[in-house]
């Protein structure tokens, strides 16, 4: 599994929400947070019961906004990094510290009616985050 | 958990308040939108100052709301009256659809128990009429834009709603709209926590209804 978290970049962007509560546009806060590695994942499982309903409520959310993440905030998101040890509690939450394939292939259809292969990196880092976002508050 | 300071020691019922402003609500809208839209508020008194109605009317610009394909001739020639059988954007009506008011809107003076709630509310005659004509998308051809009446209390909850579960934490109550200008106007917010009720079973283990059928 890759690493869904670009750590540099996200320091950046905690010190920048830190200095003055910036809430930033959703792609640019999802282009920096995000690693720029490419996912290449597929699963047929179903989402574990433990995220399941987060899973559905965020692709609820969102699926309506794809053609708007460049010009809307979301700061639920991004308050949920900036508030949090994020990556402590992932590594206590999370099974060797992996966010479930099956999060990553649920939310990349339900939002972008494609499979998470076929994004581009820009999608790619929107589902990125938002498993992440998932897999802290669960 | 809190001290209980009461004699009883009755246990308080959690509740969180809010106060959402109506530059809150429509900061919140546009931004689920993706588009800024023009937009008033009025603030319709009711039975006392108490039992008030935030009127929140919006109107939405052609190319926000019209898919790309629509021509602008094909809404002025056929669609100057209403807006049914324009082409909208799916992304766009899918979020406005949870604030509009019920397309049946109309029936509502066929049921009087909601009737009675509305009178209190101030929602009665010509202020009715109009809620229920604009309660659709209605094309203004001279602006070449949508008007549209919304539902302020729906946006609240839904900006209340937990993006984990895509509920609200308990039950919401609007306890009162106050403010005097559109900028000042406010709702006062309660969300009570669910929590388990009070027995209903005796000592016997039997139910008291099932007691007090029998006696």
């Amino acid at each position: 599994m890759v690493s869904m978290v670009n750590q540099m970049d996200l320091l950046e962007v905690l010190g920048d929400i830190n200095k003055g509560g910036l809430i930033m546009i959703f792609q640019t806060f999802c282009n920096r947070t995000a690693s720029k590695e490419r996912i290449d994942v597929s699963s047929i499982n179903p989402v574990p019961d433990r995220y399941k309903k987060a899973v559905d409520s965020i692709i609820n959310i969102m699926k309506d906004k794809t053609e708007i993440f460049n010009v809307i905030e979301v700061p639920f998101v991004e308050v949920a990094f900036n508030d949090q040890d994020f990556e402590q509690i992932l590594e206590d939450k999370l099974t060797d510290g992996e966010i479930p394939d099956e999060i990553i292939c649920k939310l990349s259809a339900g939002i972008y009616n494609k499979a998470i292969t076929q994004l581009t990196d820009s999608e790619q880092a929107i589902i990125k985050v938002l498993s992440t976002y998932i897999c802290i508050q669960n | 958990m809190n001290t209980i300071i009461n004699k009883a020691m009755i246990q308080p019922i959690p509740t969180d308040r809010y106060r959402i402003s109506s530059t809150e609500v429509i900061k919140y809208l546009q931004d689920q939108l993706g588009f800024v839209v023009d937009y008033d508020f009025t603030r319709w008194t009711g039975i006392s100052p108490d039992n008030s109605y935030i009127r929140l009317r919006i109107v939405i610009a052609h190319d926000d709301i019209v898919a790309r394909n629509t021509s602008r001739d094909y809404v002025d020639k056929v669609l100057e009256e209403n807006a049914a059988g324009i082409r909208f954007k799916d992304n766009v009506i899918n979020t406005l659809k949870p604030f509009m008011y019920p397309l049946n809107m109309q029936d509502i003076r066929n049921k009087p128990e909601q009737m009675a709630r509305f009178e209190a509310l101030g929602i009665v005659g010509p202020r009715l009429d109009e809620i229920i004509r604009y309660s659709k998308l209605t094309y203004h051809r001279e602006t070449n834009s949508f008007g549209l009446y919304l539902r302020a209390e729906r946006i609240i909850a839904d900006m209340l709603t937990d993006p984990n579960t895509g509920v609200i934490n308990g039950d919401m109550e609007i306890l009162g709209v106050f403010g005097t200008t559109p900028e000042t106007f406010r709702w006062e917010v309660a969300v009570t926590r669910n929590r388990s009720g009070a027995s209903a079973t005796g000592h016997t283990g039997i139910s008291l209804d099932q007691i007090f059928a029998t006696i």
